[in-house]
């Protein structure tokens, strides 16, 4: 697929005659900048961080799980059809898994930093031509605004030619931002190629149809549809058939934040019904229990579904995963990060929240930009007014 | 990391496995000293480790939201399915550790209180075990994860 196919599920099909060089013309500056603004790249190299440790926990894990069972087998010797057997190949089964997971984690880490990466730097320089477009935009203002003489039909002033843009700049600008787009959009598929998801791991069950363990090379789904929610995870308002994603259960979900959908530039953006983000091609995939971990400062068995507050990146794209999950009618909400990272967790605007420092920072009307910050109790106060007056000796009129 | 270093020691009179003829020789101590480890391990790595973890790929995609390009759209796509994979793993991870921890249980339990001798203990126990990893049908193994961690934490070493 060549640099110039991006966009195309972006629009449905391509018009007819619309190649896929052109596809990209579809879009000027604007919505391409639309498309980037909100790439910081924050919550994927958090991410990155938590693969580089899920690499070394399982790993770990292996080798200590693999060192331990050898011992055992010392002490209970497998032989075969016996319930040491049984354990073993279950152990092992567990071991296999978490060394994919390992490999998986560690060959994951990279790309995504690439993919974050690519995308910081395409926002970055579309940023670049937006304010490139911002100054000429001003100058044709300027030049457009010149005086005239009466009477004459002739401008006043010629402006130096430094302040005259261009001939033809949007047109520039808005190539420059295509190709951009159009070379980013080729680096992040070269390093999402290189992403593998591990297989997934159930424990085998012995007493079913007898196949071989889940974990050493086989996929399966049985494990979620079958095991209970983990201590860690709240599910209790989750029905079981929620606990275990299928394609089917999957395919009308609606939250492209947690799904890996895509949401259309230019279309409603926030806080729109899930018809707004009409990304084209449905991304599916939302694992139900995402929205069961129990958040910080949650108590373990709460009834009701949970809504997290949600971490505002400093660009909106926390907010705008906020917006959306909320008034789309969504239950959940994204994964705030944690403020053992140094992030701080900040909620919406309006709400209390906790700023890297630590502190509470103050309710504020986000509605009001002229609103002033209330000063604490002066240091310095006046002292109290006397109850009477006396103006002193050798006033006129009064008889001491 | 927890070290494997107590779990069952040999010692000199440990026999070959290779030339025991029966499962008689099984050394409890050992299987006890494993489940112990293992809840060790539960609790003071693996656990909190996928917990951490879980934090932020609970997170989803979180790159590309809003671009129309054809391949960050697959790489949302593959990336989504990669996090999907992980977090349900590292569930099952956890949830496993705590069957084999009850699977060592009934093993040790069983093995104290039957004639090991017996022709068909092997059998037995390999029943009961399948039993555990079957699934969650027998009432000693079908109490929620934080009953079972919570009882781990009171009671280290409740096996016989």
């Amino acid at each position: 697929m060549s640099d110039d196919q991006g966009a195309i599920h972006y629009l449905g099909a391509a018009p007819v005659g619309v190649g896929p060089y052109e596809v990209w013309q579809l879009y000027g500056l604007d919505e391409l900048w639309e498309m980037v603004r909100d790439e910081d790249g924050v919550a994927s190299f958090t991410q990155v961080g938590a693969w580089h440790r899920m690499a070394e926990l399982c790993s770990e894990q292996a080798d200590q799980l693999q060192r331990a069972l050898d011992q055992l087998m010392v002490h209970w010797p497998a032989r075969p059809g016996s319930a040491a057997e049984l354990f073993r190949v279950q152990t092992e089964g567990l071991i296999a898994s978490m060394r994919n997971s390992a490999a998986a984690a560690a060959a994951t880490e990279q790309p995504l930093a690439d993919i974050a990466m690519a995308l910081g730097r395409a926002k970055d320089q579309v940023g670049v031509l937006i304010a490139q477009k911002a100054v000429y935009d001003r100058q044709e203002r300027t030049l457009a605004a010149r005086g005239v003489y009466p009477g004459r039909g002739a401008t006043a002033l010629l402006s130096p030619s430094g302040q005259v843009p261009p001939e033809g700049w949007r047109q520039q600008l808005d190539e420059q931002a295509r190709r951009i787009m159009a070379k980013t959009d080729a680096t992040v598929g070269a390093a999402a190629a290189l992403i593998t998801p591990a297989l997934r791991y159930a424990l085998a069950n012995p007493k079913s149809d007898g196949g071989p363990p889940v974990g050493q090379g086989q996929s399966t789904n049985r494990g979620l549809a079958s095991a209970p929610p983990s201590a860690f995870f709240v599910a209790s308002d989750i029905p079981a058939h929620q606990v275990a994603p299928s394609a089917e259960l999957s395919a009308g979900l609606d939250d492209p934040v947690l799904s890996g959908g895509s949401m259309q530039p230019g279309s409603p953006s926030r806080g729109q019904e899930a018809g707004g983000f009409s990304g084209g091609q449905a991304l599916p995939i939302r694992p139900a229990m995402f929205a069961n971990v129990l958040p910080p400062g949650g108590l373990i068995g709460a009834s009701g579904p949970i809504v997290r507050p949600v971490a505002s990146a400093p660009s909106g794209i926390g907010q705008q995963s906020a917006d959306q999950g909320i008034r789309a009618g969504s239950e959940r909400a994204p994964m705030i990060t944690p403020a053992a990272r140094g992030l701080g967790v900040q909620g919406q605007s309006g709400r209390t929240g906790v700023v890297p420092g630590g502190r509470r920072r103050r309710r504020s009307d986000p509605t009001d930009p002229w609103a002033v910050s209330q000063g604490v109790p002066a240091i310095l106060e006046p002292e109290p007014e006397p109850l009477d007056h006396d103006p002193g000796p050798g006033v006129i009129g009064i008889d001491r | 990391m927890g070290e494997a270093a107590g779990v069952g020691e040999l010692s000199g009179d440990d026999v070959d496995a290779n030339f025991s003829p029966a499962p008689i020789d099984v050394n409890v101590d050992g299987l006890k000293d494993f489940r112990a480890w293992l809840g060790r391990e539960l609790d003071a790595n693996l656990r909190p480790g996928a917990h951490g973890i879980l934090n932020d790929h609970l997170m989803g995609v979180r790159f590309g939201w809003r671009n129309a390009g054809t391949h960050v759209a697959a790489a949302r796509q593959r990336y989504a399915d990669s996090l999907e994979a992980s977090t349900a793993n590292l569930v099952q991870y956890v949830n496993a550790s705590e069957v084999l921890i009850d699977a060592i249980l009934q093993v040790v339990t069983n093995y104290r209180a039957s004639d090991l001798s017996a022709t068909d203990s092997s059998k037995i126990l390999t029943d009961i075990l399948g039993g555990v990893f079957a699934g969650r049908n027998s009432p000693d193994v079908d109490r929620s994860s934080e009953d079972r961690r919570e009882q781990h934490r009171m009671k280290p070493d409740v096996s016989p």
